[in-house]
């Protein structure tokens, strides 16, 4: 079992991401509003995430105005995928 | 660490809810801009129909073919930008189901008004943005609740303006019906 993305926020925020197209950007503010968590609680899952190579974070800046977006990177759907289906797995021995 | 049935089944269920909220957004955001030019349309058709009724037939004739264009354009955009990152086919087409759906929907009321019993403009034009509102809240019985509110809203309106205003119908029609589609559009936009 992948622990990293079990944890309940992570798995809201990989399942969240692996509904977007591929390559598909979402605002660190969308993200939050999605999931109804605090810009900490979601910042500090995000970076474990991010550690894990699970999503990219880039920060841009629009009109001065500083903006943060995160995007599912390939290995995090993969991983996303094969947790999924081990949750299947579970449901269907 | 090892996980029951029980918790699996919670899980999947949470992945399930947060991949539905997620992809709700998106269509929402797919159909938003069409919505918000069709509204600007009915904006300035009805508003220009109040201002120069002789005009009538050439103002909304100019105004549905650039709108029809403006649909492709706009289905074009998102068809070709969800090309560029790889989405997968059925994904990619929905830009242009969008926009067929538009010409659908087109068609028939032309070919409905040729068929139905002559009906004087105003009767023409509350068909014709009635349909429109009817169609909003069929598709938001399966695309999302706020389609439904937004068609809900735009009907009563219509029908409102229609049974309620005698002089400068066109004008409400403009202002308020068309305002609901351009408000309702950037309400789509909204989480």
């Amino acid at each position: 079992m992948n622990e990293l993305i079990h944890q309940p926020t992570r798995l809201h925020i990989m399942a969240t991401l692996n509904a977007l197209r591929t390559g598909a950007k979402l605002e660190f503010i969308e993200l939050r509003k999605l999931l109804n968590v605090t810009d900490g609680n979601l910042g500090m899952h995000l970076a474990t995430l991010e550690k894990a190579g699970y999503v990219e974070i880039e920060k841009v800046f629009v009109a001065k105005k500083p903006r943060t977006r995160i995007s599912l990177t390939r290995a995090g759907r993969r991983a996303f995928e094969a947790h999924v289906q081990y949750l299947r797995d579970i449901l269907h021995a | 660490m090892d996980i029951d049935k029980n918790e699996a089944a919670l899980a999947l269920a949470a992945i399930d809810a947060a991949g539905a909220r997620s992809a709700q957004m998106q269509r929402y955001r797919r159909f938003a801009p069409f919505l918000i030019l069709w509204g600007g349309i009915w904006l300035v058709a009805n508003s220009l129909t109040d201002l120069a009724p002789p005009q009538v037939n050439t103002i909304w004739m100019v105004l549905t073919v650039a709108g029809a264009a403006l649909s492709l354009w706009l289905g074009w955009r998102q068809h070709a930008a969800a090309a560029q990152v790889g989405e997968p086919r059925g994904r990619q087409n929905q830009g242009w189901r969008v926009t067929l759906c538009f010409a659908v929907t087109i068609a028939f009321q032309i070919a409905a008004l040729a068929v139905l019993p002559a009906a004087d403009g105003r009767q023409q034009d509350t068909f014709l943005s009635m349909f429109w509102t009817f169609l909003y809240m069929a598709v938001g019985a399966w695309a999302g609740w706020r389609l439904f509110v937004i068609g809900c809203v735009g009907t009563s309106l219509i029908l409102a303006g229609y049974f309620g205003i005698q002089s400068h119908y066109f004008l409400y029609m403009g202002c308020v019906s068309g305002g609901a589609l351009i408000t309702g559009g950037f309400w789509l936009r909204r989480l």
